[in-house]
């Protein structure tokens, strides 16, 4: 069974590159969704080698981590499911955590 | 004699062949000409579009696209004395939701939301659902903050469209209705308006 996702708190964001992901997966967790802070629209998305699936580096604490380059592999699922924005305001997802 | 013949032939062609060149030259001169001030022509008309349409944008917004919002819903709803909050939010019942509506981004976009459904406890199995909901879902998401699911819908209004906005208020009316009932039955919890007021209201 595939583990969940929850997304523990959001803060703003002005201005900046963002990815809207309709369906992701963080290591294998079941699909979520959610806007995460990338650092650029073109070189944050990328294709795994080994496994041929198409990922997006995000700004994202984990847990209770705290460090300040915090970033996260996220798996696109699906096809047009991910959205990216270049000068995005708003609410990003900034911590996520296991569901236990 | 003949020479001379002979040259006057020459020229003659020539003049001839020099004169038809001409001819097709100014043709597509011509045309050339013809089709760029044409082009200019269609230029100039886009370019005035776009600043009257800017013009007109500029004139309605930002400061009465919550006017423009509140007499939308006004004619939806055909209720005359609903008026905004504190927060500049307009709340109506839909079903057993709440939805409220208010202009965001310098109102370029409307903010719909509503509580679904509150007092509740959180879950493992609420927030899978709620996850699984989303990512199934384009627009319109699902999230629980203490003790609450909270239905919300970003939508763009540049240019403002009030059968658009009416449109999108009625779906989301709708869903969030839905979505309550069906929250209640699985997680418990209570929606906005409990059914039992719903009856006596409508009564």
């Amino acid at each position: 069974m595939q583990k969940t996702i929850r997304k523990v708190s959001t803060r703003e964001m002005d201005n900046g590159a963002a990815v809207e992901l309709q369906a992701a997966s963080y290591e294998g967790s079941a699909p979520f969704s959610g806007i995460f802070s990338i650092f650029d629209c073109d070189l944050s998305v990328y294709q795994n080698p080994e496994t041929g699936k198409l990922m997006v580096s995000a700004h994202c604490h984990v847990g209770n981590s705290n460090d300040e380059d915090d970033t996260i592999e996220l798996e696109i699922l699906g096809t047009l499911t991910a959205n990216f924005i270049e000068g995005y305001s708003g609410d990003i997802i900034d911590r996520i955590e296991w569901v236990k | 004699m003949d020479t001379i013949k002979i040259m006057k032939s020459v020229l003659h062609s020539s003049w001839y062949l020099f004169c038809e060149r001409f001819v097709d030259v100014a043709t597509w001169l011509n045309f050339l000409l013809s089709d760029f001030l044409k082009r200019g022509q269609y230029r100039a008309i886009d370019l005035l579009n776009f600043c009257m349409a800017k013009r007109k944008r500029l004139k309605d917004e930002p400061q009465n696209i919550s006017t423009l919002l509140l007499e939308t819903i006004k004619d939806v709803t055909g209720l005359t004395d609903i008026k905004p909050d504190q927060d500049g939010d307009i709340g109506v019942g839909c079903g057993c939701a709440v939805t409220y509506l208010r202009a965001i981004d310098d109102g370029k976009r409307i903010h719909l939301f509503s509580t679904v459904v509150h007092d509740l406890n959180e879950s493992a199995q609420l927030i899978e659902r709620l996850n699984a909901i989303n990512a199934n879902t384009t627009d319109m998401q699902f999230t629980f903050i203490s003790e609450a699911i909270y239905a919300e819908l970003k939508v763009a209004t540049d240019p403002y469209d009030s059968r658009e906005v009416a449109k999108t208020f009625k779906q989301f009316g709708e869903v969030a209705d839905s979505m309550g009932i069906l929250f209640q039955s699985e997680f418990g919890g209570k929606t906005a308006i409990a059914k039992s007021m719903l009856t006596v209201m409508r009564h």
